[in-house]
């Protein structure tokens, strides 16, 4: 279990996480190769259905990252986000799944550091918890 | 004079009558002379934009990063390049000359020498098998002579246009320029014959309104400071030099190492004001080396964090731009910086091996050394090569720091001594960036007026259409980026694996993926194996996607049929260290990119009507301004302020730097001009609300509805409550630098002894707070000082460090020094204490260059106080959704390319609203911001991103959700029919999403982020490991 090297699919709103991601790697922060992100316009626009999709076909954790609060390029679409994630964990839940695989950060544009530092901290916590019961299963 | 009809719906227009000139030209193709080009053609303008060098591109072009944000430096200037070289309307003439200038504003004729580069630009494709057999090898004055090149050379790789030069002065076949062939092996081995000793140079010549000069700027050769030994210690580098040594396709592929041995230095040292500020070589400051050698120190620390200590050796620490205080700290905080505020005497080989950097120690005042590996001299930024026989050649005057001199820098910052003829960028003085190109956009402004009709309105043409049922065939692109990627991800490898996913029709890996002749290239395989979707695996298409998009659209692929996977910014980059892994990465987030693009959708060009109009909030100086030049452009244009009268902070001051103009006699002159071009002013009125969109605001003003197309933020700042600082409001002759200005405009001569006692940084530069630098007080206080002594009176400037970096900004200070103004340094962390009775009697501080306490007798105190936000700029963010920065001021859209605009279209900002400025700095703004919104609403319409939301009607049940959550008010709920159903206002949709992913029918979807194309990557992603 221990060399287990998780599978997470990220998703970042354009405007802000998406560029504090850009940022990280002008910077050249290094951070682990286990994250695939899906950039969206604002992460308002994530649904739970897609992180469930993403957790039923395997995935290890689920990372959703937009704008501080009040920092949304679209006003309110993060406080939205926030609701789809908190819904969200309850499914997972009830898949079997630890909620914590679902993990929401804001990250602004000029964040770089805090995006690097918080995909190693999830990284890490779930290597953790370990493989995800459902692609065990497979 | 051609007869101007008047526009219906423009006022009497105020403007220079155009002539027979039928475009613009631009000398000098760097960063400002591109943003003015491209400027200009948004606007209407035909423009010849001539470059001395066989390639555009400029200073940036070299550059490693930018600041403060470390952004690629070519990677966003890469992007204009293209752009540029692409434009219809842009001819380029590259490698060649302006030789004369005859003619008036409107009607000017210059004949430019095109110089034989001895291969055909049309012919040649830049394949580079000439270069492999010159025999000459010499150093590429690209790589700052740190890499070499060949005498059949391009500069850099991603040169544009990528065509080949001979350079004469060290090909075999020239001998002091005349042609004696005795090597043809270049010539037979282009395999296009694009390579011929018979080309000649020519002469164009071509009839303008107007010329814009933004030649730049060339790095002086420290060798004549012998004292440092540059050129004997192989070790001690320039600032450009080591730029090209960061750089991840420089000479050193971006290794921080010592040429000497090729060992990583332990230690560097950072030595600044070379040659500049320097009364032997060039007296002026050059503005930005204080910051870029912080950038420095953090970048080599980044690439190579074995380098342990870093000595930055400074007179004064000029970090006055938006967030440089703040970098200028990290720099100490982060990285480590040792500032040390002394001029090394002397810099020396040491007996072992090391360099030995003599200087004062200003702790204790006594000689001092520090053995280094490495030395870095940031060098005086001096007008380029060739700017007298250009002066000459455009019958203009250079001033006596030898750049191109400004005939009135108050009335108009960038006229030279012939009018039409404009000075942008550092052709008039060192800049940074932003300043560079706020100014290339003001000098649009003023070029466009002398064009009058003359302009070209481009066809918009529709965009591509295709079958819905057509078989995906996709293009598949995977970049190098140089080394950035290549140098950590198998670039080869992943293309070879794009060829095996469904879908891919061609694919193929490249050198540089976004340069301008791969753009040909992708074209090319677009038309040949008829590709109807295409992906990149590059970059970030948060700068790239529009260049890549618009080659699709070129070559008939719908531009929403292409998609990026960043495989650099987020992967080579990154996963630097785990090649493997980040190769990995990269092939899925190419495979996800390609499920994505299978089900893209092809998307309309949407267009919407523009209102000729616009508004200005803020009636000070920028504010007027901006409204002048809007206007002149026969733009229907409303100025409001909120108080009773205009002119803002000018209204407070005296005498202005640098021309010593009276601030009421500029004001009036403003004032003039305002009322000719036709603004309509109101006055004590405020803005009630806005809404709408671009080209389309409904603007609530006055009590008066108005349909506004374009708005700008002019809303200056306010002078800082110093309340309880330094004395302030305890003792009433404690006042401001603001109330200063009236004592002096009151007082003829003050009596003999009366001290004035000057304190700067008061309640800016806080570790808390106001954090960054106010820009303009120490100019400030240096014109009131020397003032006040010239009408005798006694004065002192106590501050930390004398910002003095404008182009005049340092011989304003060395006059105060000579007219007796007495300075003191006090440390960041030492408080000046004012003592008295009712009245101040002393100022008590710790003097930095005496190492003492100090005790001032005073009769006046004078704070210098910095600008902060306006109280109006949140309410009215809030109301416009326009971020603020954590100063209070509001957030331009670039920090480097964008200093103009809001992230928000239509929106503009200028002046102080932005951040604290000077005059000049501010007209200039004003002028650039007038710039874009003519090139804003020239064309009548604007196009929107159709990349919006939609409603399959049959599905939606009206149940209301979207329009709860909708921020814009897009969709709205209709009844027709007998049915009720929601309908998206596609012109208030700004397409995040939010409402589609809230739908519980699936009824709305979001266009281009649809739940099938996101769900297919998803799916893919996990599909294959599993
Ligand atoms: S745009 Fe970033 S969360 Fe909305």
């Amino acid at each position: 279990m221990a060399d287990f090297e998780p599978r997470i699919v990220a998703f970042a709103c354009n405007w802000c996480s998406y560029a504090g991601a850009d940022l990280a790697g002008v910077s050249r922060l290094q951070y682990p190769p286990n994250i695939r992100t899906i950039r969206v316009m604002c992460s308002g626009r994530v649904t739970p259905g897609w992180i469930l999709r993403a957790f039923e076909h395997g995935a290890d954790g689920v990372y959703v990252s937009g704008c501080h609060i009040g920092d949304c390029h679209y006003a309110f679409g993060n406080k939205m986000a926030e609701k789809q994630v908190a819904l969200a964990k309850k499914l997972v839940e009830q898949l079997g799944l630890e909620p914590d695989r679902l993990h929401l950060e804001w990250v602004s544009a000029s964040e770089g550091q805090k995006f690097a530092d918080s995909v190693t901290g999830f990284v890490e916590r779930i290597k953790s918890l370990g493989e995800s019961p459902i692609r065990r299963k497979d | 004079m051609a007869d101007k009809e008047e526009r219906q719906d423009s006022p009497a227009v105020d403007c220079p009558a155009a002539g027979t000139g039928k475009g613009i030209l631009v000398i000098g193709g760097g960063v400002t002379g591109i943003q003015a080009a491209l400027d200009l053609t948004r606007a209407g303008a035909q423009v010849y934009l001539v470059e001395k060098t066989p390639s555009v591109g400029g200073r940036m072009a070299q550059l490693d990063k930018t600041l403060p944000t470390n952004d690629c430096s070519i990677c966003i200037l890469s992007p204009l390049l293209v752009e540029a070289l692409r434009n219809p309307n842009i001819r380029l003439l590259s490698y060649s000359e302006v030789v004369g200038l005859e003619g008036t504003p409107g009607s000017y004729h210059a004949k430019v020498l095109r110089k034989a580069r001895y291969v055909s630009e049309e012919t040649c494709v830049g394949c580079g098998i000439c270069a492999k057999p010159c025999p000459v090898t010499v150093p590429n004055e690209f790589e700052m002579g740190l890499g070499d090149r060949k005498a059949i050379y391009v500069p850099f790789q991603q040169a544009a246009p990528l065509v080949y030069t001979v350079d004469t002065e060290n090909c075999l076949n020239f001998k002091n320029g005349t042609f004696e062939q005795v090597c043809d092996k270049c010539v037979s081995k282009c395999p296009r014959g694009a390579i011929s000793f018979d080309l000649k140079e020519e002469i164009v010549e071509i009839d303008v309104a107007a010329v814009l000069v933004a030649t730049g700027f060339d790095e002086m050769n420290p060798r004549p400071l012998r004292n440092l030994s540059y050129g004997d210690i192989p070790d001690v580098l320039t600032g450009m030099e080591f730029e090209r040594m960061l750089n991840a396709s420089g000479p050193t592929t971006g290794h921080v190492v010592k040429r000497s041995d090729g060992e990583i230095p332990e230690s560097i040292a950072f030595v600044q004001c070379v040659g500049s500020r320097d009364e032997r070589y060039n007296s002026f400051c050059s503005r930005v080396c204080c910051v870029y050698s912080v950038k420095q120190c953090i970048v080599a620390k980044d690439h190579e964090p074995k380098v342990k200590d870093f000595h930055y050796f400074y007179r004064d620490m000029r970090a006055y731009g938006r967030g440089f205080e703040e970098f200028y700290l990290r720099g100490k905080n982060e990285t480590g910086v040792n500032y040390i505020r002394s001029s090394p005497s002397s810099i020396q080989k040491n007996g072992n091996g090391r360099i030995a950097v003599h200087y004062e120690d200003p702790e204790t005042a006594r000689p001092a050394s520090i053995d280094v590996d490495m030395v870095i001299l940031s060098c005086a930024m001096i007008p380029s090569a060739g700017t007298e026989d250009l002066a000459k050649a455009l019958g203009i005057e250079v001033g006596a720091d030898g750049y191109f001199k400004i005939e009135d820098p108050l009335r108009d910052p960038l006229t030279s001594t012939r009018e039409g003829v404009l000075i942008c960028g550092c052709a008039s003085g060192p800049k940074d960036i932003p300043d560079s190109v706020a100014q290339a956009s003001a000098a649009c402004a003023k070029a466009l007026a002398y064009l009058g009709d003359n302009k070209v309105i481009a066809e918009e043409e529709p965009l591509p259409e295709h079958d819905p049922d057509e078989e995906p065939r996709i293009g598949v692109f995977i970049c190098h980026c140089g080394l950035n990627i290549a140098g950590v991800v198998d670039s080869k490898g992943v293309a070879k694996y794009a060829k095996t996913l469904p879908g891919v029709a061609y694919a193929t890996d490249n050198l540089y993926t976004c340069s301008d002749d791969t753009q040909k290239k992708i074209y090319n395989w677009i038309k040949k194996h008829n590709l109807n979707r295409v992906v990149v695996a590059a970059c970030t298409p948060r700068t790239h996607e529009p260049i890549f998009r618009q080659t699709c659209a070129e070559a008939g692929v719908n531009p929403y049929m292409f998609d990026m996977a960043n495989i650099r910014d987020q992967c080579s980059w990154v996963h630097a260290d785990v090649p493997e892994d980040a190769t990995e990465k990269a092939k899925d987030l190419v495979r996800m990119a390609v499920s994505r693009a299978q089900l893209l959708r092809p998307l309309p060009r949407k267009t919407v009507e523009v209102d000729k109009s616009a508004l200005v909030i803020g009636g000070g100086i920028s504010g007027i301004q901006c409204a002048i030049d809007t206007a002149r452009q026969g733009i229907k244009t409303y100025l409001v302020e909120k108080t009773a009268a205009l002119g803002g902070q000018l209204n407070n001051l005296d005498r202005l730097f640098p021309s010593n103009q009276s601030a009421s006699e500029l004001l009036e002159a403003k004032l003039e001009d305002l009322k000719k071009a036709g603004v309509e002013v109101m006055t004590s009125t405020e803005v009630e609300s806005v809404d709408g969109f671009v080209g389309n605001f409904e603007v609530k003003v006055g009590g008066r509805d108005l349909k506004i197309g374009a708005l700008i933020l002019a809303t200056g700042g306010q002078i800082l409550d110093p309340e309880g600082k330094v004395g302030y409001g305890k003792f009433k002759n404690v006042i401001t630098s603001n109330d200063f200005e009236k004592v002096l405009k009151e007082t003829e001569t003050f009596d003999g002894d009366k001290q004035i006692v000057f304190v700067q940084c008061v309640g800016s530069r806080q570790t808390e707070g106001y954090t960054g630098c106010s820009r303009y007080c120490c100019h400030v206080s240096l014109k009131q000082a020397g003032a006040a002594v010239k009408k005798g009176a006694k004065a002192a400037i106590i501050h930390r460090d004398v910002r003095a970096f404008t182009r005049d900004g340092e011989a304003l200070y060395r006059d105060a020094r000579r007219d007796g103004v007495h300075f003191i340094r006090r440390p960041d962390d030492r408080e000046v204490d004012v003592k008295g009775n009712g009245t101040a009697e002393s100022v008590s501080v710790f003097d930095q260059t005496l190492l003492s306490d100090l005790k001032l007798d005073c009769d006046l105190v004078v704070l210098a106080v910095p600008l902060v936000a306006s109280p109006t700029a949140a309410p009215l963010a809030e109301m416009l959704r326009i971020p603020m920065g954590l100063d209070g001021f509001y957030l331009e859209k670039h920090v480097k390319l964008g200093p103009l605009e809001t992230n928000t279209e239509g929106i503009f900002l200028c002046g102080c609203s932005q951040y604290p400025k000077d005059i000049p700095d501010s007209l200039a703004q004003a002028s650039g911001v007038a710039a874009k919104v003519g090139a804003l609403l020239s064309k009548g319409f604007v196009n929107l991103d159709p990349t919006t939301a939609s409603v399959r009607t049959e599905l939606c049940r009206a149940c209301g959700t979207c329009v709860e959550i909708c921020e814009y008010n897009a969709p709205n709920m209709v009844e027709k029919d007998g049915k009720t159903y929601v309908e998206i206002n596609e012109a208030l949709c700004k397409g995040c999403g939010t409402c589609a992913s809230h739908c519980p029918t699936g009824a709305i979807v979001a266009r281009h982020f649809t739940d099938g194309q996101v769900e297919a990557m998803i799916d893919i992603l996990f599909a294959e490991q599993t």
